[in-house]
Order: structure tokens, then sequence, then C-alpha cells
């Protein structure tokens, strides 16, 4: 139960029960519910969405739920998404682009990646069908919280130091199979088309992870966030796809 | 063709068959095939497009249109937007917005534009009607590659030091720009008579628009400059082509 209170507080501004700095050695073992974390922030997400469809547009939900979900998460993974870009994309050496992802300052790759990518984010949510949008969301929210455990177990840490080492070095190996199971089943509230969700959302990371390697020496918290966003992103714009070749 | 290929090299991060090293005169020499690179662009364009509806709604189709116009480019001219706009907004000398300019980490006002700008495009491309899409999408990209070119041909350039753009300011001759001009204006004329001219027309006004400005606070148009009157005139092309193009 600490575990899951410890996943909520690091990846949530959803006020925590604990009340206490979390120590370095709990982040590791609290990944295992990383996907329970993604399903309720996915919820909240939806139940809100489902709350407003009386009164507000289609365009109008699709950008509640993007903000909604920037905001209960404090824009943790956009703004590892905006210190990746600048970082990776800059044309300059492994150790600098490390420097440059540390630096809190935003260059113009960042301010287009997260533009764009809560543009696709934005279209995505307003191409979710009315009837499967609360499953959607929870399914989406479960397993993009999942790839970034998955990114955090099979990859190296870029750093001796910082978020990634942190929680590598206090991961038991029994996290991964955990929220394995847990993103596996939490998907399926979107059906079967929501376990391919999952699959989509590994080949994202797989992709992601390499692409990251041959840019610098290993992974940090920042392009783990960058993982999620990418994630939320395919796997809302695939699912309307995969649910109708389900039905078809 | 070799050209054509260092045109392509230099506008797009698609994978270059060149094997030896570009010289900075071998970049000069290719601007003339800079809008053939737009109509490259936009082909390319117009394929996602159609993948992309083929797939999904028509709304995330028209937003990977926008990330993919993004990818292929590597976001190369969207920077010089969110550049000029905070060299704009620094300052009150000439000295200061050019040196506002080359700063990396990104002000207030170069986000602010930078936003505005993918967020105008992604609303144009999703105005376009279906029958005609495939048009607007090949002549904004070109539009906005004339633009650089002519840029780079009539205005002054505003930088001493030697680099990408002084090489690109001094293969721009005015043999070179009538080509390239003439290459854009037969694509669009070819694939939308009126309508496809008056989309380009559109582009380039913004683009000489853009050019004065520049010309008024900097004396001069520097790379980055260049790359936001890209950026804008394949804006303006785009809304122009979702107003005047019906199918």
């Amino acid at each position: 139960m600490t575990g899951f209170l410890v996943a909520l507080q690091f990846l949530t501004r959803i006020p925590s029960p604990i009340r206490r700095p979390i120590a370095d050695e709990e982040l590791g073992p609290s990944a295992r519910w990383f996907p329970l974390v993604g399903a309720v922030i996915g919820g909240l997400v939806g139940l809100l969405d489902t709350l407003i469809a009386p009164v507000a547009t289609p365009e109008l939900r699709a950008m509640v739920a993007v903000i909604a979900l920037a905001v209960l998460t404090g824009a943790l993974h956009l703004d590892g998404l905006m210190d990746s870009c600048d970082g990776l994309f800059a044309v300059t050496s492994p150790e600098h682009r490390l420097a440059i992802m540390h630096d809190s300052r935003v260059g113009s790759f960042a301010v287009v990646g997260a533009a764009t990518v809560l543009l696709l984010k934005y279209s995505a949510f307003l191409a979710l069908p009315t009837d499967q949008r609360l499953p959607a969301f929870v399914s989406l929210g479960a397993v993009s919280r999942w790839a970034m455990v998955l990114a955090a177990a099979r990859y190296p840490s870029a750093r001796p130091s910082g978020l990634a080492h942190m929680m590598r070095s206090s991961m038991t190996g029994r996290e991964l199979p955990i929220a394995t199971a847990l993103a596996v089943s939490l998907s399926l509230s979107a059906g079967v088309p929501g376990l391919a969700g999952v699959v989509v959302a590994g080949v994202v990371t797989l992709l992601a992870a390499r692409y990251t390697l041959t840019k610098i020496p290993g992974l940090t918290g920042d392009v783990y966030g960058a993982i999620c966003e990418f994630v939320e992103v395919a796997v809302a714009v695939v699912l309307p796809l995969l649910w109708r070749l389900a039905t078809r | 063709m070799f050209s054509f290929i260092v045109a392509l090299q230099f506008l797009t991060r698609l994978p270059s068959p060149i094997r030896r090293p570009v010289t900075l005169e071998d970049l000069g020499a290719s601007i003339g095939w800079f809008p053939a690179v737009g109509v490259t662009i936009g082909g390319l364009l117009v394929a996602v497009d159609a993948a992309a509806r083929a797939l999904f709604h028509p709304a995330v189709a028209s937003a990977i249109d926008v990330a993919a116009l993004l990818a292929i480019t590597g976001a190369l001219h969207l920077d010089g937007v969110i550049d000029t706009f905070d060299g704009f907004a620094a300052g009150t000398t000439r000295e200061v917005r050019l040196a506002a300019m080359h700063q990396s980490a990104a002000g207030t006002a170069g986000a602010v534009a930078g936003c505005l700008v993918i967020l105008a495009t992604y609303v144009a491309v999703a105005s376009l009607a279906d029958s005609v899409r495939w048009i607007a999408l090949i002549i904004g990209p070109t539009a906005g590659r004339t633009t650089t070119l002519l840029s780079y041909c009539f205005y002054r350039y505003a930088r001493s030091e030697a680099g990408f753009s002084r090489s690109l300011k001094e293969g721009a001759t005015p043999f070179r720009a009538a080509l390239g001009f003439a290459t854009a204006a037969g694509v669009a004329a070819g694939l939308a008579t009126f309508g496809g001219v008056l989309a380009l027309a559109a582009g380039l006004t913004c683009s000489i628009l853009a050019a004065r400005t520049a010309m008024k606070q900097l004396g001069g148009l520097t790379g980055d400059v260049i790359g936001a009157a890209c950026e804008l005139s394949q804006l303006a092309s785009l809304i122009t082509a979702a107003s005047v193009l019906v199918p």
C-alpha cells in the first residue's frame, strides 16, 4: 500500500496521505504500481470528461482532457519531453546533450516538441468515440506509465546520479513483471484492442529507447517522461482504429 | 541533380545519398532548387496525409500532417520563427536584437510565436476541403521554399560572418531566383491554375511583409528571419488555399 502511495505522490499532484518526502530507495519498488496510478489519472480525466459531456462541444472535451492530464501530473512528463527534445535533437556531443537536458531553460526543439505532442493529443482525444472515452483514458493512462517501468527495467541509465539511476538501483527485478500484469489487466478496460495498446506501448518504448541510445549512453528521467507522453499519444491515436478493426 | 540533392539535404532530414562532403559553395549553388525541394516535401506530405486519412479521424490526420512537416524539416524554419520573434522582442538596437536571435534558449515571444504557428498550421490544414487537400499540401511547402530563395536574392544580409546564410546569399543570383520562381509558378499554375497561383502569391506577399519588418528592425535579413519568412509564407499559402481552393 505504501508503495502505491509513493508512486501516486511521485507521478501526480493529487494530495497524498504520506506527507513526507519520498526516500530514494522507495522509488524503485514503487514502480510496480505505476500502471495503477496511470489508471487512476486516466479514470479521473475520464470522469471529468463524462461530467462535462452534456454542456461541452467535442473540441472542448478534448481540450479539457489534455489540460486535465497536464494539471494532474504537474506537467511532469511534458517537462521530460521538452528537455529530451532539446538535448537529443541538438547537434553536439553526448556530454553536452546531457548538460542541455539538465538545463532548466527551454530551447526551440522543446517548444516545437511540446506543441506538437499537445496538438496530436488534442486531435486524438477529439477522435475518441463517445461511448469508449472513459475506458480509453484508463487504458492509455495505465500503459503509458507501464512504458516508463519497461524503459527503466530494460535500459541502462545515462548518469551515475539522477532519477533514472536512483530508480534503477532500488528496483528489485519484481517491478516489471508485476507492472506488466497490472498494465495488461487495466488495459483490458478498453477490451481486446486495449491489449493491442500494450503492444503499441512496448514498440514505442523500444523505438524511443533505441533512438536515445544512439545519442546518449543511457536513459534519463527526462527520457522516461518523453516516452510516457509518446505512448499516451500513440495509444490514443490507434485505439479508435483498433476498435474499428475489432468490430468489423 | 547534385545541386538538388544538396538542397534537399540542407532543407530536410531525409537520408541523403551524398557521400562526399558538401562545401559552402555547393550549398550556395543549390539555392535555385529550393522550390523544387518544397514540391518534394509537399509530395511526401500528400502521401502521409492520404495514409493518415485512410486510417484515422480527419482531425488526427491533420495533426499528423503538421507533425510530419516538422519531422521532415527537422523544425528548421520553426526554429527561425522562434529566434526571430525573440530577437524582435529584445531591446531597441540592431545589435541587441541580432545577439538575442543567436541565443539558443527560447524566450517568451519566441515560444508564443512557435506555438501559434503550429496551431495555425493545424487549423489551416484541417480546413482544407477533401478533394483539393493534396494541391494545397504541395503549394504550401513550395511557397515557403520559394520565399527563402527570393529573400536571399532580393534583400541585404544582416550579418557579416561566413556561414550557411552568407553562402546562400552569394549563390542567390537573379538567374537562379528566376529559375526557382518559374518552378514554383509552373507547379502552382499546373496544379490549380487560378487558386494555386493565388495561394502561392499570398505566401510570397506575406514574405515581403516579413522581410520589410526585418529590414526595419535589423537593417538586413538573417538565416533565422528567412526561416521565419519561409514558415509564415507556407502558413499564409495554406490559409489562402483553404479559402480559395473549393472543390
